[in-house]
């Protein structure tokens, strides 16, 4: 849990300390490419959550995902489309189903873990992600 | 060592996309907010409030330039023009010195004129030469010489006793013969001056049987007379009317 915050970190401050300049044009393409990592990450956590994730999935759908939106993007620029829009609406949509599903799936993994402890307050109270998920699907 | 500590971090390698895809994001969120944080900053991102004060600001800040740059101008011409008077003053002031220098005889003059030739063997005497000379200044001559002595308001004609007879004297020096008079003017009128009946030359030829030969010339050449320095004469000054 704590390597990938340490590697979101490590981003940021590589950002901080090679940022590359980038012309305005394309800071559109760029905040849509952004949304669309968003959306891939929130995505994977919540396929964690559902006991469905898997890592290539991620790694290909962050960067498809970010390079497709951009494209699109840009694509809409060169139409007189603002398919810039669509791809606004259609990633902020997929985020908060995201963030909905996280949140369930979080709150159900807190009920069961409250279940479990008051059930058997003797035994080992850790529980494997995949318990959890196993549990979380049924 | 690394692996004791990655251990240490529960680390496996099925975390490793997740790593570098949130090294990713992070990269890109940081841009993402580099970019968007200078394009804030830029004309295009403002409200228009704040564009139309900027704009004021601008055009008034124009607005002041612009006046300095006339007032800078304005200046520039000023100084132009005074050093353009200040040369046409030099100018006028050197024209006006050569025409007082002329017409008081310290400068070397030419023109048309007429020459008056007296031979020697002439009853000519010293005032006779006055009325000519006056003769001729009255009938506009702008420059007369005796002998090549230009004659000037300082000019004295005057004869003195030696040897038993008079000498004409001009400013001391005695005159010899023949004496030539140079006239400076209109060569007509000064010739009609002198000649018409009852004139002086009449009154010369008559009276004094002294045959002066007039003859017009295109051009006379006078020579400039010694200019006079003031010793105890000064200019009185000019009260200022202010």
């Amino acid at each position: 849990m704590w390597l990938p915050i340490l590697g979101l970190f490590i981003g940021i401050l590589l950002g901080i300390g090679f940022a590359f300049p980038l012309p305005a044009i394309y800071a559109e393409y760029l905040s849509i490419a952004v949304l669309a990592g968003l959306d891939s990450i929130l995505g994977g956590w919540r396929a964690g959550l559902e006991g469905k994730f898997k890592s290539n999935v991620l790694l290909s759908g962050f960067f498809v995902n970010a390079a497709m939106a951009a494209l699109l993007a840009y694509l809409g620029d060169l139409l007189g489309l603002d398919l810039y829009l669509a791809a606004v609406i259609v990633f902020g949509l997929r985020i908060f189903n995201n963030i909905s599903s996280i949140r369930r799936g979080l709150l159900e993994r807190y009920n069961i873990r409250k279940h479990h402890k008051n059930q058997q307050p003797s035994s080992d109270s850790q529980i494997t992600e995949e318990q959890i998920s196993t549990k979380t699907q049924k | 060592m690394l692996k004791k500590f990655l251990s240490k971090l529960k680390f496996s390698y099925r975390q490793l996309p997740l790593i570098l895809v949130f090294m990713a994001f992070g990269y890109l969120l940081v841009a993402q907010i580099n970019t968007q944080s200078a394009l804030s900053g830029s004309l295009e991102a403002q409200t228009i409030g704040n564009l139309s004060i900027i704009a004021i600001n601008l055009s008034q800040n124009n607005q002041h330039l612009e006046s300095e740059l006339n007032s800078l101008q304005d200046q520039l011409a000023s100084v132009k023009e005074k050093v353009n008077s200040g040369s046409s003053l030099t100018t006028s002031i050197e024209s006006n010195i050569d025409t007082l220098s002329a017409a008081i005889g310290t400068e070397a003059v030419q023109g048309e004129g007429i020459s008056i030739t007296i031979t020697t063997d002439s009853n000519l005497l010293y005032y006779d030469l006055i009325d000519l000379v006056n003769e001729l200044f009255v009938t506009g001559a702008e420059a007369v010489s005796i002998n090549d002595i230009r004659i000037t308001d300082d000019t004295l004609i005057s004869e003195i006793y030696e040897m038993g007879h008079f000498a004409i004297i001009i400013n001391g020096e005695p005159l010899l013969s023949p004496v030539v008079i140079k006239a400076i003017g209109d060569p007509a009128t000064l010739e009609k001056g002198l000649t018409y009946s009852g004139g002086i030359i009449d009154n010369l030829n008559i009276l004094y049987q002294v045959y002066p030969k007039i003859k017009q010339q295109e051009l006379i050449q006078i020579s400039a007379a010694k200019l006079d320095v003031f010793t105890y004469a000064k200019p009185v000054e000019k009260e200022k009317s202010e």
